[in-house]
């Protein structure tokens, strides 16, 4: 599914050039669940970033090879990368109140991804049910807004009245005009092809009472359905892959259980690769099949999660599964032990 | 104090004349009586008649107002539709040529003296086109037959639509072409700076990055995810910036002879015509209220997360009822209103008063806030007569000392420092502007510096700060064209002045190099007492809350609510005092507010940070926790706002000069030689007034840039 050859990423600061990845190799086959593991700044997140060239503005490939289903797209035009990016792989992030838009609605956000690489299922489906493509009622500003409008219009139109400058008024009368009309044309719209198919998101990943949702807004969500959501919209655009970046550190212990339970199933259901990148030796335990170790910017062994722990190889991976923390015992430290491949 | 009647006292006014006028405006009855009474009239619409628009002032207000409000809609249009698409464009090239660029044309847009750009588009137009520069429209088309139309909105472009006349709209739309610009330049400078720094913000945030995962293109994630995030903070300056159109127009709409509010404000002003200087306060007053208003409905529908109502708290219920009951008693009777007000002033007073002094009596320790207000009266003392400089030298001497005696340890913590110092020069030579700015400033200063040397006084000159007529009665026209570098005659004898002279022989140079004295005395003064103020005030108000801060907080809004350069004007209007003290004065009692509002809104953020929990549980004493948290916290504010104002109070004070407030004629100040320069303009002078205001504009675009720059030294967000 996805192969990494040799990667090098640097990142140009003013303190100079900072080598965030020297050399990572990496095979992701199909539907399998791939565990990448590591401390803080070991490169685990760089890796993904680099692989779909989504780095901020200072980080920059400076070699390597990536190979996506046998094409080389190391190399590949921006409008490639855009295709790959949510319609052959799909992210979802550690915090996922700050990686959803504020100010834009679930439906919103969903539709758009949609749009980009369903667009074909959009329009079957519009065209087999008979129903709008993509307008559809639109998701009405509250009414305490709408009242609130009402009030002001009232009484800058008293005012002019007062005054004895009717004209002035007028605006505030079309303002009132629009509004109502507007409720009025869409007071029984049927929902469109995309409302249906960003329902239907929403209900692959569990969410109760879906039309609900993808009315709302991510701060009315709770942590554990906004990370749902992420989900829902990261398999939106049928993507084959799926990368999570810690999706489970912002969250508590039992909706963690929860949000990796249904990357295991959706997993299972769609036959899909996953990257799962986190510092959690235990979620690896659960989740992984595979798991890779890296150690600054380098991938210092990989093997079976069985192997891992059973059996491991070097002496960071060790002190590793040593310091996962352990009733009763004392919490240790992963030692520094020097450039990779000195042991 | 001036004379309150003076708008009707003329010089044939007997002595009986005057005590009849007194009468029956009840100049004679004591204070509280003629503020009821004041307020009464208010409530009644009965605003008193305005000698200068010979009208009652609510006819003259309705008039005017749509003149102002006609010319502030187009230029807040121009300047939305122009600010917001750069702001972006700035943001997505940071750090290129096009992102500074649009940095410089922006705050060139702040520095530059709105008198200044309004004279020299207006000269331009005068000298290349057959433009009308001045009225709002051509009134023999429009009011007399055969062409006249009707004019039912007064608004005028409104109305040629209305009677469909091509001829009538481009009349109006030519007269209003270039104050409308000269208003939009200024505000959209403010927009462009807020929304690229709204932008930087937001595109660095995570569903940026999750919207690029989705596979949208740069283009969509920007106008899609960025733009309507960024959108959010902008607007509140939006609504402000409306207001403070309104505002801008006093210059503007005085110098293109804009029959606006503007306009009468400034007559008013001039010729105490007391009804339309208290209407057009209060009418301000209104405006700002009716801006903040529209701004919170905008807020509710660009932020989900924002939520209208629900949110007025018991003290402002009691205050808007007691108001309301307030009104309600004077439209009855007069007596009745007086003891009712004085009544609840009193229980006012008595009640902040008392929670003050039991709040020190139950906490002793909390006495050290008195001192400091006493410490921030002192040094404002010392400011203000002049002892300052004698302070800094002193304590100067006495750090110095601690220095020497510290050597040791000073030198081993040394490295960090000059780290920290290497990055800032780093990140000043990446940025060119700030470069500029630095250059700016530090060639204004030692033109200040070296007055004497670069300018001498001739021998017939006491003080060097008045400058000297050269008049000769005989000549028509007293103005000299600039001669440069070539001002020695064959003969070796000086013949001309450098930068030209104006009409009454002042030497425009002389001008400048001296004018740069009164611009820094101005602008240190104000700067340095404004910040202590703002500071002592800010950090305790924000921090401790509660009672004193609400009584704080309403004195600023008093004061925000009334636009700056017309407060400033009423107060040097009201106290019959044109010296160039009192002018310090009212910019000092202008100015404290705004930086007041924001250090207690630092203070106010801070105080609710998890640090400062800790420092809390740790025992640390409030004193403790201002001086070391709280304060240190905001430094970077208070020097970026400190050093931006340094040009900002420049040109408030040019701008005063201009429209004749501050000193007498010859004192060296660069807005009184604009306005001079705006007298020879028609004539055919234009060195007169441009050198003097290009060196305002120098000196704010200095201070702007340098200030910009710090700020981007000192944020550590900026660093990567």
């Amino acid at each position: 599914m996805l192969e990494i050859e040799d990667l090098k990423t640097n990142f140009n600061t003013y303190d100079g050039v900072v080598k965030a990845l020297n050399g990572v190799n990496l095979t992701i086959k199909d539907g399998e669940i791939f565990g990448l593991v590591g401390e803080t700044g070991s490169g685990k997140s760089v890796t993904c970033y680099s692989a779909l060239k989504l780095l901020p503005k200072t980080g920059e490939v400076v070699g390597g090879k990536i190979v996506l289903n046998g094409e080389d797209i190391t190399h590949a035009s921006e409008s490639r990368l855009r295709q790959i990016r949510g319609g052959e792989i799909g992210i979802i992030f550690q915090d996922p109140l700050s990686a959803l838009n504020p100010v834009m609605t679930v439906n919103e956000q969903i539709g758009e991804i949609l749009v980009l690489h369903q667009d074909e299922e959009i329009k079957k489906l519009a065209s087999e049910k008979e129903i709008p493509t993509y307008k559809s009622k639109k998701f009405q500003a509250s009414p305490g807004v709408e009242f609130t409008i009402l009030a002001f219009c009232i009484s800058f139109i008293s005012l002019f009245v007062m005054l004895g400058q009717f004209t002035f008024s007028l605006p505030f009368l079309f303002l009132i005009g629009m509004m109502f009309l507007r409720n009025y044309l869409q007071r029984d719209l049927p929902q469109s092809a995309l409302d249906l198919m960003v329902i239907d998101a929403l209900s692959r990943v569990k969410l109760p009472n879906p039309e609900q949702i993808a009315s709302s807004y991510p701060h009315e969500l709770s942590g554990g359905m906004q990370q749902r959501v992420m989900i829902a919209m990261a398999l939106a655009g049928k993507a084959k892959m799926l990368i999570a970046d810690e999706p489970t550190t912002a969250l508590d212990v039992t909706i963690q259980a929860q949000i990796l339970q249904l990357i295991k199933d959706i997993q299972r259901e769609e036959n899909m690769s996953v990257l799962l990148i986190t510092h959690d030796l235990g979620v690896v335990a659960e989740t992984c099949e595979k798991v890779a170790v890296m150690y600054k910017g380098k991938i210092i062994e990989e093997a079976s999660v069985n192997q891992i722990f059973k059996n491991p190889q070097h002496e960071y991976t060790k002190a590793l599964i040593e310091a996962i923390p352990k009733g009763g015992k004392e919490r240790l430290k992963v030692p520094d032990i020097g450039e990779p491949g000195a042991i | 104090m001036g004379d309150p009647l003076a708008a009707y006292v003329t010089e044939r006014t007997t002595d009986e004349q005057y005590d009849m006028l007194a009468e029956k405006h009840g100049v004679n009855e004591p204070l509280p009586v003629r503020y009821v009474a004041y307020l009464r009239s208010i409530i009644t619409f009965d605003w008193g008649y305005s000698q200068i628009a010979m009208d009652d002032v609510s006819d003259a207000l309705r008039d005017k107002f749509a003149a102002t409000l006609e010319l502030s809609i187009l230029a807040f249009i121009v300047a939305v539709a122009t600010a917001v698409p750069l702001g972006i464009f700035s943001s997505i090239r940071q750090n290129r040529w096009e992102d500074h660029g649009i940095r410089l044309f922006a705050l060139m847009g702040s520095a530059i003296p709105i008198f200044w750009l309004a004279l020299f588009l207006q000269f331009i137009a005068a000298t290349y086109t057959d433009w009308e520069i001045s009225q709002r429209v051509d009134a023999k088309l429009w009011y007399t037959e055969p062409t006249q139309i009707d004019t039912p909105t007064n608004f005028l472009l409104i109305d040629a639509i209305a009677a469909g006349s091509w001829i009538h709209f481009k009349d109006a739309l030519q007269h209003m072409i270039l104050p409308a610009t000269v208003l939009a330049y200024g505000s959209m400078a403010t927009i462009i700076r807020l929304m690229r720094g709204n932008m930087l913000d937001v595109l660095g945030q995570d569903y940026i990055r999750t919207a690029k995962s989705k596979g949208l293109t740069e283009r969509q994630v920007t106008y899609k995810h960025g733009a309507p995030n960024a959108m959010i903070p902008t607007t509140t300056i939006l609504g402000m910036g409306f207001a403070g159109l309104i505002n801008g127009s006093v210059l503007t709409e005085t110098i293109f002879t804009w029959p606006g509010l503007g306009s009468w404000a400034i007559t008013a002003m001039r010729s105490m015509d007391i009804s339309a200087i208290l209407a057009y306060t209060l009418f301000s007053a209104f405006l700002y209220i009716i801006a903040n208003l529209i701004v919170d409905i905008l807020y509710a529908f660009l932020d989900p997360r924002v939520e209208l109502g629900g949110h007025l708290s018991v003290p402002e219920i009691a205050i808007v009822s007691v108001s309301i009951l307030m009104l309600i008693i004077t439209y009855f009777s007069i007596s009745i209103a007086v003891w009712f007000g004085t009544f609840i002033l009193l229980a006012f007073i008595i009640l902040t008063v008392y929670s003050i002094v039991s709040r020190f009596v139950k906490n002793p320790d909390d006495m050290w806030v008195l001192f400091l207000f006493l410490g921030t009266l002192f040094i404002v003392w010392s400011i203000l007569s002049g002892y300052f400089m004698s302070i800094i030298y002193i304590s100067s001497i006495i750090y110095g000392l601690y220095l020497v005696y510290n050597r040791e340890d000073i030198s081993k913590n040394l490295g960090p420092k000059l780290d920290e110092f290497k990055r800032a020069a780093y990140q000043v030579k990446k940025n060119p502007l700030t470069i500029l700015g630095l250059f700016l400033v530090i060639s204004l200063l030692s033109i200040a510096l070296f007055a004497p040397w670069l300018a001498p006084p001739s021998e017939t000159q006491r003080d060097p700060m008045r400058m000297e007529e050269h008049f000769e009665f005989n000549q028509q026209r007293n103005f000299q064209p600039p001669c440069y570098f070539s001002c020695t005659a064959e003969s070796g004898e000086v013949d001309g002045y450098i930068l030209g002279s104006t009409d009454r022989g002042y030497d425009i140079y002389y001008g400048i190099v001296w004018g740069s004295r009164t611009s820094l005395d101005v602008a240190v003064k104000v700067v340095f007492t404004g910040t202590f103020i703002a500071v002592a005030i800010g950090a305790v108000s924000g921090y401790y809350g509660g009672r004193v801060d609400d009584v704080i907080m309403r004195i600023t809004d008093v004061f925000i609510a009334i636009p700056g350069l017309v407060l400033a004007l009423a107060i040097i209007a009201v106290t019959d005092d044109n010296s160039i003290e009192m002018l310090m004065y009212a910019l000092i009692i202008v100015w404290w507010p705004g930086f007041t509002r924001i250090i207690r809104a630092e203070a106010l953020r801070i105080r609710n940070l998890p640090y400062i929990e800790a420092a809390k549980a740790a025992g640390a004493s409030d004193f403790r926790i201002i001086f070391m948290h709280i304060i240190p916290n905001c430094i970077t504010s208070i020097i970026v706002i400190a050093t931006m104002d340094m040009g900002g109070i420049v040109l408030s004070l040019a701008a005063l000069g201009f429209l004749g407030f501050g000193g007498g004629p010859d004192l060296a100040e660069w807005g009184k030689l604009v306005s001079f320069g705006q007298d020879d303009m028609l004539l055919g002078s234009w060195w007169g007034f441009f050198f003097p205001g290009l060196a305002v504009a120098l000196w704010a675009l200095g201070f702007y840039l340098l200030g910009d720059g710090i700020r981007d030294i000192l944020d550590p967000k900026q660093r990567n």
